[in-house]
This record gives structure tokens, C-alpha cells and sequence, in this order.
């Protein structure tokens, strides 16, 4: 009795009903994961993605080696004086070793001892296009 | 710590013609790239054009999203190739697109949201979509020309040169006494400049020898600073210390003494 008043009073009611309606799913195609190989797949592949080859006049090469001939001599001279320098530099060295061995044994010996311990030290940073907030750190105190 | 009273080369001047002093390059290397040249700056701009022009074409398909919000913003951001129309000339060659994009140029990829970003300083500094804006590459150093300062010129390696009393730069120099000539520089550094500075030697061997008036002989360390400050000590020896480049060292002292070191210095 109670249950069968309860359904009359509901149907007197305007009752909003879901119906359902066209699929929104994609029609056909592939699945979801197939789709993403595919994608990841054409990322990789050159198909439709290169752009026209270059097409040179013969003046436009000729000012392109020109570019390409400069950039390697520019570069060959840093690399002489580079290699210039370091030599130099090591004639240097052994100028004085050779003195010091002359005028103090004991020190020769101790300047030629092998640094095997020898590490590079963390605090130096490689260079950056920009520098950081704090260039440098000041407040450095010895430690014991 | 070596007794400092003895330690200067003006006091090794009256000592023993076979007196052995250790030298020392203490340089701070470049905290930022070396500046460009002209040159360098020109032909980086080529390579980059040339590098754009034939890149592929970007995927934004695998970036955004199909139908979502992002790939829209991103869609409205670009500016679209001119598409080839019937019975019409092009100046600039009939236009051959593919994926959205003119083959016979460079592809240009508009980030959305970079246009409208231009109230730099209204925004606060805890939004995480706020422009990257880089520090100065000239600092207040370089402004006020502080030759004290570790600061000045970044893009350069800055060495270590003191004034003697008599007006005279160069590279400082300690007596040896037993120590070898790492530690004798090392420690010289500490008693004229103070505990609270961090360095690193790069080799107990050294990179040069100069020899001087008197007949004793300067060894040269070279050793970098990593940390603190070079804090000029009371000292009767010494007037004054910059931190300079090559080419202010050059300046400053004699041409015989930078002839003899000019190769140990590096041009950047």
C-alpha cells in the first residue's frame, strides 16, 4: 500500500529521463594507444616535415664558402697562438725546474712530487651566459 | 704561519744573492662566457638562420593535445602561411605548404603568451609564469671601477697584483724557508691577505722563474681563488692589491717584468 503511493506520486511528477543520445566516442580510427605510437612514430619520421632543399645561386656559395673559409681561418689562428702560448708555457716550466733542481735539491724534489690525491676543486664553476644573483661569496671563513 | 716580517721580497733584497722566493698567480677565473667578437657574433647569426631555415617542421600535434584548451592557445598564437590561390602571382615564389608550414622558409614558432607579457615589473616575483630576466653582465664594479672588487669584469680572468711602497706593481712573492714553494705561497697569502680566503693551487710545480736584480729567483705558483675575500693585512711592504686583467696588468707594470709573465696569462 505505502510503496504503490510512493510510484503514484512520482509519476504525477514531471520526471527529467536520460536518454541516450548520438555516441560521442570517435567513430572508427584507431585506439587510443595505437594512435599515440602512431604520433610518436611520425614525430620521428621526415615525411611531410622537410623543408625545400637550398637552392644556391652561384654567387650566394661563393659567399658561403667565403664565410665558412674565414670562420676556419680565424679559428686556426686562435688554435696557433693557443698552441704557441702552451708551449711557451711549458719551455717555462722546465726553465725552472732546471733552476731550481741547480740552486735547492730539497725543493726540486718537493715541487716533483707526484699529486695523486689531487682533485678538482667543486667551488669552481664553469662560466654562464649570465651571472647569478650572488656573483660571489665573500663570507667565507677558514676552516679548521 | 711564516713570519711575515721576513716574508716580502723587499726584505729578500738584502739577503743572500742565492735567496729563492715563491711567487705567486692568484687569478679569479671568468664567472661569465667571453664576450663575443664582431666576428664571432656574425657568424653565430649565420649558422642559427641557416639551422632554422632547414629544420623540419615542428610537430605540435605531439605537444598538444588534440581538442584541448592548450592546443587552441597555442593554434591562435601562429601566424598561418600564405596558401597558394588560383590565377594569382606570388613575388615570393608559389607558396608550397605542408603540416601548416611554407617549405621554402624558415618556420616561425610563436609560443602563446609571449606577446602579451609586457608588465614586467607589476608582476610579483612568486608567479612562476613571469619572464626570465637575466642579471646585468656589467655589475656595480665595473661601474664604480673597483679594482678590489672580485666583481669587475666577469667575462675576463682577473689576477692578483699588489703595490709595493715604492710604487712598484707585481705578482706577490713570499720567502722559502724549508716548506716547498706551494705552501710557501700559500701561506705568504694567508699572513698578507688574511685567514678567510679559499684558493686552490693548481700544482706544487712551478710555472716560471724570474730572475731578479739582486741574483735571487722568484718562483712562480699559479693557484685559483674559489671562495672569500683578499683582505689586505697592516703591512709596511705593501701600499695597495688590485685584481686585474691582462691588459691592466700591462699597464701597470714594468715591459721587462710583463714580457717575462705575459705568456702565463690567458687573453680571456
Amino acid at each position: 500500500m505505502f510503496p504503490r503511493n510512493a510510484m503514484c506520486r512520482q509519476f504525477a511528477q514531471p520526471v527529467a529521463v536520460f536518454v541516450r543520445g548520438v555516441r560521442t566516442k570517435s567513430k572508427g580510427g584507431l585506439p587510443p594507444a595505437a594512435q599515440r605510437v602512431v604520433t610518436q612514430l611520425s614525430v620521428m619520421s621526415a615525411s611531410r616535415k622537410q623543408p625545400k632543399l637550398l637552392k644556391l645561386s652561384r654567387e650566394d656559395l661563393i659567399k658561403h664558402q667565403t664565410i665558412q673559409r674565414c670562420w676556419s681561418t680565424y679559428q686556426a689562428d686562435l688554435r696557433a697562438k693557443r698552441n704557441e702560448q702552451l708551449k711557451l708555457q711549458y719551455k717555462s716550466i722546465h726553465k725552472a725546474m732546471e733552476t731550481l733542481e741547480t740552486l735547492n735539491p730539497e725543493l726540486f724534489q718537493a715541487a716533483n712530487a707526484p699529486e695523486h690525491a689531487k682533485r678538482f676543486p667543486m667551488e669552481l664553476k664553469v662560466p654562464t651566459e649570465f651571472p647569478p644573483r650572488k656573483i660571489w661569496h665573500y663570507d667565507y671563513k677558514k676552516k679548521d | 704561519m711564516l713570519p711575515f716580517s721576513r716574508g716580502m721580497a723587499s726584505v729578500a733584497k738584502s739577503s743572500s744573492n742565492n735567496a729563492i722566493l715563491a711567487g705567486l698567480i692568484l687569478s679569479r677565473i671568468p664567472i661569465v662566457t667571453k664576450d663575443m667578437t664582431t666576428l664571432e657574433k656574425r657568424y653565430y647569426e649565420y649558422q642559427s638562420a641557416l639551422k632554422e631555415r632547414l629544420m623540419w617542421t615542428f610537430p605540435h600535434y605531439f605537444y598538444f593535445k588534440r581538442g584541448t584548451l592548450a592546443e587552441r592557445r597555442f593554434l591562435l598564437a601562429q601566424k598561418g602561411p600564405i596558401s597558394k590561390q588560383p590565377g594569382v602571382w606570388f613575388p615570393k615564389g608559389v607558396p608550397d605548404i605542408k603540416h601548416n608550414r611554407e617549405r621554402s622558409r624558415k618556420q616561425e614558432v610563436n609560443l602563446p603568451g609571449q606577446e602579451s607579457n609586457n608588465t614586467t615589473e607589476a608582476q610579483n616575483g612568486d608567479d612562476i609564469s613571469r619572464p626570465v630576466v637575466p642579471n646585468s653582465r656589467v655589475t656595480e664594479a665595473d661601474k664604480s671601477n673597483d679594482f678590489s672588487s672580485l666583481e669587475r669584469k666577469l667575462s675576463r680572468t682577473l689576477y692578483l697584483l699588489i703595490k709595493s711602497n715604492e710604487g712598484v706593481w707585481s705578482f706577490p712573492s713570499f720567502a722559502v724557508e724549508d716548506k716547498p714553494l706551494h705552501i710557501s705561497a700559500e701561506e705568504g697569502l694567508r699572513a698578507l691577505g688574511g685567514d678567510n680566503i679559499n684558493t686552490w693551487t693548481v700544482s706544487n710545480t712551478p710555472a716560471a722563474v724570474l730572475e731578479k736584480d739582486n741574483g735571487a729567483h722568484e718562483f712562480l705558483i699559479k693557484s685559483h681563488i674559489l671562495a672569500g675575500r683578499f683582505d689586505l693585512q697592516k703591512n709596511k711592504h705593501v701600499a695597495d692589491f688590485a685584481w686585474l686583467t691582462k691588459e691592466e696588468i700591462g699597464e701597470r707594470v714594468s715591459e721587462d717584468y710583463f714580457n717575462e709573465v705575459r705568456f702565463l696569462l690567458t687573453e680571456y
